[in-house]
This record gives C-alpha cells, structure tokens and sequence, in this order.
C-alpha cells in the first residue's frame, strides 16, 4: 500500500489533469475578482474631482467613462471565465466517477459495496462534488489574495493607523464565524437529522396504512407524528436562528466598519489629511474586504470538508490506491465508442474444481462459512441445500470470490489466485438469487456485451423457458425492461437472468436458488431442457424436489458447514436434516 | 392490487385555497403583525443611512466641525446595530411563524390521508406521500415567508428608494425610476431560463445517478459475469451526454448572471454619471451623488428577489392548490354506532358486488361463514380473494349488497369495536422504524408481561427476551426473516385477541424449520375463532372446515373440505391431486 495522498496533493492531482485550462480559469478569475480595486480608485477619482475647482470638475467625466467601459469588459472576462470553468468542472467529476465506478466494476480482487447502492451513489454525487468545489476555491484564491493585499495596501498608503484599526472587527468577525462553525454544523446536521425523521416517519405511515386502520392505530401514530414535529421545529429554530445572527453579522460588518471609518476619519477630513475621494475609496473597498475575508473562513471549512469527502470515497473504493482513482487517463468526450473485446477463449476445457477449507467471517458476526471442502467434476449437477442462513447463498459467493474468502480453489488442478477475475465467462456464470438486470432492452440485457449472435440469445432465451413470454411481448427481445427490470414480473427477470447466464456458454453454471420466482413447473422444464441441450456443469443451491432428485452431488449445510453429502438415496438415510427438507419441501 | 385510474380531483379555485391559508395564519396574527413591523422599521433603516453618508460628505465638503462629523458617525454606528437586531429578531419570527402554522397543516393533512380509503392509498407511494404531507406543506411555508417577507420588504424597499429620489431630484428620480423598471423587465423577461437549466439538470443528473445506482445493485451480477468492461462502455455515452446537457444548461444560467451583473454594474456607471452631471449642473450635491451611487447600489438585492420570488411563488401556490384538492377528498367508508360482541362472530357476504372504477371485481357474492369455522379461500391471482378479506375487514366498501359481521351491517358498526373484533395478518408486515414494543402494539400502551406472554405463544418469546423489547428495529423491517416479521404480525394479533381473524399467509419462501413453528402459531391463532384464510399451500387449508374457491370475481366452489376432497370432481380435489396452489395461481403470472 502507498501512502494516501494529502488534501492539497488531491487537488494538485485534478488540477494536472488540465493544467492548461485551468491556469486560464485561474489568470480569468484572478482578472474578475481584483478588478473590483480599480473601481473604487476610479470612484475615489470621480468624487475627488468633483470636489475639486469648477475647471478640475469637468475632469470627472474620464474617471466615469473608464468605470463604464470597464464594467462592461469585466462581464465579458467572466463569461468567458465561467464556460470554461464549467467545462473544467463537469470533466473533473465525470473524471473521478469513471474512475470509482471502473475500480468497483472491473479491479481484481472480491468487492462487496460497504454501502447500500443509494447511499454510494451520493457519494459519487456529493462527495465528489466537495472535492470540485475545493478545486474551485483554487481557482478563486489569486483573485481574492490579489484584492484582499491590494486593498489593504491602498488604504494603508492613505492612512495607516485607521486601516490597521479597521482590520480588528474585521478579523474578528472572521475568527467568531470560524469559532461557530462546528456550532452551526451540528445544528444543521440536527434540523437534517429531524427533517428525515419526519420524512422517514410519514413515509413509514404511509406505508402501513393498512396495518394502521386495521387495528386504529391512527390517533396514536399522529401522536407520534406531533412529537417529530416538534422536535423538527425546536431544531429549525436553533439552525436558522444562528445561521442568520452570524450571516447577519457578517453583513453589517462593514457598516460597522464603515462608521469606525466615520468617526476616527473626521479629524483627517477636517484637516484635509484624507481626501473625500479616498473616504470614498474606503467606502468601496471595506463590503468586498469583509465578503471575501468570510470567503477565507469558507475555504478552511471546505478544506476539512474535502478531506472527509475524498475518505469517504476510498472507503467506498476500499482497497484503491489514491492512484487508482485520480487515473488521469481522458474520459472519452468525443469520437467512437471504443469496442469491448469479448472474453478470451480458454484453450483448456474443465475437468474438475476442487475447493479445500473455504471460510468466510461476516464482519458483524452472521453465520459465515467454515472449512468447506468439495470437489465438482465435469456434467456433473451438485445441489447445495439447508435452512435459511444456514450459508448457501455464501457459499457459492464466496466461491466465485463475490465475498472476501480464504481457503484453496484449484481449476483442474491449478490453484486460483484471485477467484474474483477467474470466475467469469467462459469459465463459468453466475444467477444471483435476486437477479439484477439494467433499463437497456431485452436483448442487451440477455448478451451483456459478449457478441452473441441472434442464434445464441434465441437459445439461451429457449433454455431459460422464457420464450413463452417472449411470444407475448410486442417488442420480443427489443423490449425495455425498464429501470431494474421493473417492467418484467418477478419471474420474468429471474428467467431473463439465466437466459443471461446461459448465453455465456460457460463451462460451469452456478444457480442461486431459482424456487423464488419460477414455480415448480417451470424450473422442472428449465432442467429438462438444460440437459437435453447442454452438457453444462451446474452448481445450484436449491431445496425443491426437482432440484435433489437430479443431483449427483447434495451438499447440506447448517450453519456455515457441509454435515453431509452425497445422493439423495444416502442422504435420506443418513441425515435426518436432509429429511426434514425433503418432507416439508416442495414437490 | 389493481391500481385506481386517474382519481378525480375536486377542482379548487383560487379563492379556496385562500381559506387554507388564511385558517392557518389566523391564529398566528399577533405574531405576523410584529413580524410586519419590525421588517418596516428595518427598511426604513436601510433607507436612512445612505442619507447619513450624505450628509457627512457634505459637512465635510463645507468644513463643518469635527464634531458634527463624529455625531454622524456615532449615529451610523447605532443605525448599524439596531439593524442588525432587527435582522435577528425578523429571522427568528419568520422562521417560528412558518413552522408553528406549517407543523399544524402538516398533522391536519396527515390526519385527513389517513383517514381516506385503502382505494387512495393504493394508489399511491410513500414516496408521493412524503412530498404531499412534508413537500408541498414547505412550500407553502416558503410561500408564506417568501410573500410576506421577501416580496413585499423588496418591494417596500424598491418603492422607498425611488420616492426619496424623487423628492431628491426630478432628474435622478427619473433616472432611477427608469433603471429599476427596466432592469426589472429586462430580468423578468430572462426569469425562465435559469428554470429550464434547473429541469434539464435534474433530468441529466437523474439519468447519470440512476445509472450508477442501477449498476452498482447489480455489482454481483455485473463482476460475477465479467461484464465491467461492457458496462464501462455504456458509461461513456451516459457520460458525454452529462457533459454536452449540462454544459447547455449552464450557458443559460449564464446568461441570466452575466446580463444582470452588467446591468448592476451599468448602474452604477450610470448613478456616476448622473451624479457627475447634477453636480455640475449645480443642481445637487456632493453627498447627494454619492446617495445616488448607493441607491443604486441598494436596489440590486431587491430586484433580484422580485423577480426570483415572483417565480417560486407560482410554484408554491401549486403545492397550496394540491394541499386544498387533498382536504377536499372524503372517505367512502361509513361508520355507525352499534358495537360487536367479544368472542367469535359469523361472517356473512350478502349478494355483494364491488367496482374499481369500471372494472367488476367481484360479482354478486353471497356466503355465510358461522362463528368458530375456519374458511379456505382458492384460487388464482387476482381472482378476488384479497378483496373479499378486504370488504370484511372494512377496508372496501362494497359497490352493492352487504357485508355482516356478527349479522351486523359493517356500515352500522361503530369503528373502535370492529377493530378490536376483527384481527388481520397481511401478506407483508408492515412494520415501522421503532421498538419491538412500539411495533407489535402500534404504540399503544401495554405491560412487557402481556407482551412477553404473547411472544411465547407464537414462539418469539426468546428472541424478543434476547434483543429486548426497546430495540429498535430497522425500517421495512430490516433484520428480521420473513418467517420473523410474519410471527411479529401473528403476535399483534393474539394482543388484541379478536374473534375474527383474516389471514394472507406469506407465498415467499420460508425454511421448513420457520415454517414448522409457524404452523403451530397458526393453530394456536385459529383455536376459538372465526377464521378467514387466504391459502398459498394446500397444508394450512389441511384443518379448515370451509374451502372456498373463487375465479374472476365469483364463488366457482364452496362447501365443506371433506365433502369436497372426497368428490373427484370438485376443484379442490384438483387442486390436491396436483400437490400445489400455487400452480394454480401462477398460470395467471405468465
């Protein structure tokens, strides 16, 4: 493992990416945010003018004439500034979520998500985010130091003592919106925190409307429903209360300041030490100074904040390297998708997958798998069976290296160093006991990028016994499934999955139970048809009848162990758990 | 269950929804009032201290004492404070004023959908419900916080700033009167495009982020087929369609910034030169061009309210509109006075027939079930049994005839006393994010020694005493077995300990061992009861004394399980020679 890279070397990082476009933006920024100190040169000239003998009054117009034209120039930069600093940003993003997606998808090694699909997917929303939005306080950064030292400097020249006055309040307010920040976070996460209580709370209820009227739970739950409320308003008041006193504070600021201005600039206008104009150089400059030294404070907090963003990433990523995911290899804007090669043929075909002490932990101690030992020879059809949670579904997992395992897998004798990249088509496929499939139509659901001809997919589709629904959509295989398969019944995308699986033509074929979705008379014809057709190895966790009578192989498990195998004749006879299954199962 | 088509909607007119605001605010009077107040004087304040600034720059200008100068220094000072007090204060009040109306909409609202018919709520999700009862409620408070203080402080502000000028001078009143109205139209005229880009982003990102979410469910699936690489070449599309979109989107909330950052800018190269000219036209002041500059100055936030707030205030008044339509909708369910009896009860369907809209589901159904038997409900998929259990359970109204319990016309019965007669197990349990407790009782408040007692009988006793009662438990139920969650449900029953009970036995999978606990709750549930059952396995139906099979919204077979079972003939013979209800069920899957 390499050392992680700091926040700083992060964005030096994603700076590099396009160092050329994002110098432009920073030089365009720099140009917008330090313009501001000219105008108020300009306005100090205007009224110094105009305060002036008649002749130097009629002066005044080229100071105004300048502003104008400037005004409108400076709008023209940051058009340009902001395009290209969008661009910028939207390729940085897709950048980094090309990046963390590719290593979640495609990297070596098990990859189980440490996180629910939705709550990754913010990560890649808002995590990400946080980081372009570090990238764009670099950008602003020149501009702003430019100003804040340029201001400070032109007002020093015109009367130190009151400037460096000046800069107490203004420093001060900075410290106390710094010192409050973990203050008004915590509220915010709080009034965040009661907001999806309540949410989560109407969603719940909603839910269970029936449950609810059917034992009149109404009055009882809306009781409940007053509390969240309550609680959502005490913490609304806390959260926005804060936010506005500082935000507040933050504004008058400069009228503050600029009354100190006032009162100790009087005697240096009486005395004609400090001109009108230069009152109103101060006038100018001190809102902006206090805008941007809160700025300041703003970037510290995004600092910290994308430091936790981009942990939160590598956790998401969990064995990437810092490298790995600021990959800054192009994202392909433009030109042909590159073709995807289908997979390498194997010149060698499967005799036999032997597995000795397989064992996986869950982290928060589940059942797992201990020491599991068996061996599957080629057309053979081995059904693992048990209770539930008894490690079926973690056994085949575990093999295919879908979990983190440890134990020796050997493919016709040789050992498999990473079960993850080695169990895929040819070698073997796999139909996950809720199968998912994508809102791309039939057909590319079926073929997932092998280059199945439309020979292939009609027989995997025959195999799969899902020709019969074929026949009753419109659009046959050309059909949209829809978000997740949404428009398909259960049945359905359990049938599409291993029509799926079987278009691979893998060599060993691994069912995770199919009893959920198919009735018994359409598993037993997908049997059928599968061994008239193929002479596909098959590993298939299962407790249905047609499922055992079939088998060569029965392994039965309780809790994460193998306590027997053999035929179903033997087992029936030896294992009295084997014969509970087959008494209660179904025919 | 079949999904109502287009529910009619009362159509609400403008005037109404008046009313829901209104009764909402009523109460809150005092406190608006001190709200409208203080936001006045706050505005006033805004307006005075330019004039303040002025004036200093005019003593100067006639070499007025030092003192004078401090004077009005000191009072920009107060003039600064107070402001920010105001500030404070209004912030505080606005935010208290829309929660305490908003929270009372939200519970009233709530209240009401609740009390609609499962018809309404089957129609629609969680989700919709979230955005009904907390979305458009908070809208509505933005409505109310927006109108009242954003809008009209802006506009109060807008006007201020434009009267003092005129009474300044004709000419800046002009020209400032012009500034603001242009300004203001050319922005309104922009006020579109910066929605577009908001829709057109959230459509893009939607399509981005529903991808990656898609996928990465599927990560098993996608990595145990060795698909990455394909599905990274889907991405590439996705990807550049992201850029090219959003890229779109954002020229125009570009235009909209850069258009009115120039014209603020123009502005105030504009105020320069207006005052430039005055000033040497002799007909104002120093001070008073610098009061130009900073009303010019202090319009900008305003106008930019006015036109941002005219916007959302269109689409609060939607939210308002929705909120008015739901208030209006009524149940269908009636309710009388008449009380069960405790103990077992007949259940009797009395030439009933029931109507989703156009669509018959059931069709003249007529049965008696004496009290203490156990019915058998067959038959396939949307063939009518849930409804049946539905309409007993009151749930469903039927379109005509009627439906007795305890020979009482459910439309007679008085609410509280059905649900305590009357005890449901559904196919899913719901179940909420709360304790055990909280969770077998529907917060109700029972002793841990009762609740134990009925854990035992369904064979939960150990677990709940290993967990604790005060666990919570995750939302939809999460950690807990299908087998679990069902005996969760058989305990809610056994705790209000009905007469009659409905149940919709699991169709999913359970493991043999759940399943043989389970079937001794069930018989410990039935033991002294009315019990109508909806089979999905030929066992549990193996000890009812009824079978009953219904198809396409008719009784095809009724009659006692012996008799039946003994006729070659009848269905349910059928049904057991095959060896699996579900068969029968699942024909109408395909």
């Amino acid at each position: 493992m390499t050392e992680n890279l700091s926040t700083l070397e992060i964005i030096r990082e994603l700076i590099r990416y396009r160092t050329g476009r994002f110098m432009f933006c920073f030089m365009v920024w720099a140009l917008v945010h330090a313009s501001p100190l000219l105008f108020g040169l300009l306005i100090g000239a205007v009224f110094d003018r105009l305060a002036g003998s008649a002749d130097v009054a009629q002066t005044a117009w080229t100071p105004v004439a300048i502003f104008a034209a400037l005004a409108i120039g400076r709008n023209g930069v940051i058009w340009i500034g902001d395009i290209e600093w969008l661009k910028h940003w939207n390729e940085v993003t897709l950048l980094v979520q090309r990046n963390l997606l590719r290593w979640l998808l495609e990297a070596p090694r098990s990859r189980v998500l440490p996180l629910s699909p939705g709550e990754a997917v913010s990560t890649f929303r808002d995590d990400v985010e946080d980081l372009l939005e570090y990238l764009e306080n670099w950008v602003d950064m020149g501009g702003l130091v430019i100003f804040g030292l340029g201001s400070i400097v032109i007002m020093a020249t015109i009367d130190v003592r009151l400037t460096g006055f000046l800069l107490v309040p203004l420093l001060l307010t900075a410290l106390l919106t710094q010192a409050l920040g973990p203050q008004i976070r915590g509220r915010r996460r709080a009034m965040r925190e009661a907001t999806d209580d309540v949410t989560g709370f109407v969603g719940e209820t909603f839910g269970a409307v029936q449950a609810i009227k059917l034992f009149r739970a109404e009055e009882r739950v809306m009781a409940r429903f007053e509390g969240l409320n309550r609680i959502r308003h005490r913490a609304a008041m806390r959260d926005t209360v804060l936010t506005e006193v500082l935000r507040g504070i933050n504004r008058n600021m400069s009228t503050i300041g600029i009354a100190l201005v006032l009162i100790f600039g009087a005697g240096q206008l009486t005395d004609e030490s400090m001109s009108l104009g230069e009152l109103t150089v101060f006038l100018t400059y001190l809102p902006r100074l206090t805008d941007y030294m809160a700025f300041i404070g703003d970037i510290i907090a995004q600092h910290r904040r994308t430091g936790v963003a981009f942990e939160r990433i590598r956790a998401l990523a969990v064995d990437a390297r810092d490298d790995d995911l600021l990959n800054r290899v192009p994202v392909s804007l433009q030109g042909e998708v590159p073709e995807v090669p289908g997979p390498k043929m194997e010149s060698e075909t499967f005799e036999r997958l032997s597995v000795r002490g397989l064992s996986h932990r869950f982290p928060d101690n589940e059942e797992g798998l201990e020491d599991v030992d068996f061996e599957i020879g080629r057309g053979s059809f081995t059904v693992i069976t048990g209770k539930i949670g008894s490690g079926k579904s973690t056994l085949v997992r575990a093999l295919l290296g879908l979990v983190p395992a440890t134990g020796e897998i050997r493919w016709n004798g040789k050992l498999v160093e990473d079960p993850a990249s080695f169990f895929v088509p040819p070698r073997s496929a796999y139909t996950a006991q809720v199968p998912r499939l994508f809102s791309e139509s039939l057909a590319d659901n079926i073929a997932l990028g092998q280059r199945a001809t439309r020979e292939r997919l009609r027989e995997a589709v025959q195999l799969a016994v899902l020709d019969p629904d074929l026949e009753r959509m419109e659009q046959g295989l050309e059909t949209l499934v829809g978000a997740r398969g949404v428009k398909l019944s259960g049945g359905q995308v359990q049938r599409s999955a291993a029509a799926r699986m079987l278009a691979t033509e893998a060599e060993l074929l691994v069912f995770d139970d199919l009893s959920s979705a198919l009735d018994l008379r359409t598993e037993s014809e997908l049997w059928r048809r599968l061994f008239e057709q193929r002479q596909a190895t098959c590993l298939v966790v299962s407790h249905r009848r047609a499922a055992l009578e079939r088998a060569d192989q029965i392994l039965v498990m309780d809790r994460g162990r193998v306590i027997a195998r053999g035929r179903l004749r033997e087992l029936l006879e030896q294992s009295a758990l084997m014969r509970d299954l087959w008494e209660t199962g179904e025919r | 269950m079949t999904a109502l088509s287009d529910r009619v909607l009362p159509e609400v007119t403008t005037p109404s929804y008046r009313t829901t605001l209104t009764t909402y605010l009523a109460p809150l009077r005092g406190r608006a009032t001190l709200l409208l107040m203080a936001l006045l004087a706050s505005i006033g304040l805004q307006l005075v201290v330019p004039q303040l600034l002025a004036r200093f720059i005019d003593q100067v200008g006639s070499r007025a004492a030092v003192n004078g100068l401090v004077g009005i220094g000191v009072a920009y000072l107060l003039a600064g404070i107070v402001n920010q007090l105001l500030d404070a204060f209004t912030s505080y009040l606005g935010t208290d004023i829309g929660w305490s109306a908003t929270n009372r909409l939200r519970e009233d609202l709530g209240r009401h959908l609740l009390s609609l018919d499962m018809g309404y709520h089957n129609d629609t999700t969680p989700g919709e419900m979230i955005e009904r009862v907390d979305g458009d409620v908070t809208a509505v408070s933005d409505f109310i916080s927006r109108f009242l203080v954003r809008l009209l402080g802006a506009g109060v502000l807008l006007l201020g700033v434009l009267v003092i000028s005129w009474f300044e001078d004709q000419v800046m009143g002009v020209s400032l009167t012009v500034y603001v109205l242009g300004v203001l139209g050319l922005l309104w005229s922009l006020r579109n495009l910066p929605v577009q880009a908001a829709e057109e982003e959230r459509e893009v990102s939607a399509v981005l982020y529903g991808f990656i979410e898609e996928r990465l469910a599927g990560i098993e699936d996608i990595r145990a087929l060795g698909a990455g690489r394909f599905t990274m070449s889907r991405f590439i599309p996705v990807t550049r369609d992201y850029y090219r979109r959003t890229t779109a989107a954002w020229r125009k909330r570009v235009i909209v910034w850069v258009t009115a950052n120039t014209v603020f800018w123009a502005g105030d190269a504009l105020a320069l030169a207006v005052g430039t000219w005055l000033v040497l036209a002799d007909s104002i002041t120093i001070g008073t061009a610098y009061l130009i500059l900073q009303y010019a100055q202090l319009v900008r936030r305003p106008i930019e309210q006015v036109t941002q707030e005219l916007q959302r205030l269109q689409k609060a008044a939607g939210g308002l509109i929705r909120i008015d339509q739901l208030r209006r909708l009524r149940t269908s369910i009636s309710v009388g006075e008449r009380r069960l009896p405790q103990g077992p009860l007949s259940v009797e369907l009395n030439e009933v027939s029931f109507a989703y809209e156009d669509r018959l589901v059931l069709d003249r159904v007529s049965f008696r079930l004496e009290a203490g038997t156990v019915l058998g409900l067959l038959g396939r998929t949307g063939g009518g049994k849930t409804t049946i259990t539905r309409l007993i359970s009151h749930l469903y109204e039927p379109t005509q005839g009627e439906v007795r319990v305890g020979d009482t016309d459910l439309k007679s019965v008085e609410p509280d006393s059905l649900r305590r007669a009357l005890g449901v197990v559904t196919q899913d349990v719901q179940l909420f994010r709360a304790s055990v407790r909280d969770n077998l009782t529907l917060f109700q408040a029972r002793s841990d020694e009762e609740i134990l007692s009925v854990l035992d009988r369904t064979g939960l006793g150990d677990w709940a005493r290993l967990i604790g009662l005060d666990t919570e438990l995750g939302s939809g139920g999460q950690g807990l077995s299908a087998g679990e969650q069902q005996l969760l449900a058989f305990a809610r029953v056994f705790l209000q300990d009905p007469g009659v009970v409905i149940l919709d036995e699991p169709s999913s999978r359970l493991d043999p061992a759940t399943e043989s606990v389970l079937a001794v709750a069930t018989e410990r549930l039935f033991a002294g009861r009315t019990v109508v059952i909806i089979a999905h396995r030929l066992e549990t139906v193996r000890t009812a004394d009824e079978i009953m099979v219904v198809d396409e919204g008719r009784i095809v077979e009724h009659g006692s399980r012996t008799e039946l079972a003994a006729d070659p003939e009848s269905r349910y013979a059928a049904l057991l020679r095959l060896g699996d209800p579900r068969l029968l069920e699942e024909s109408g899957d395909l």
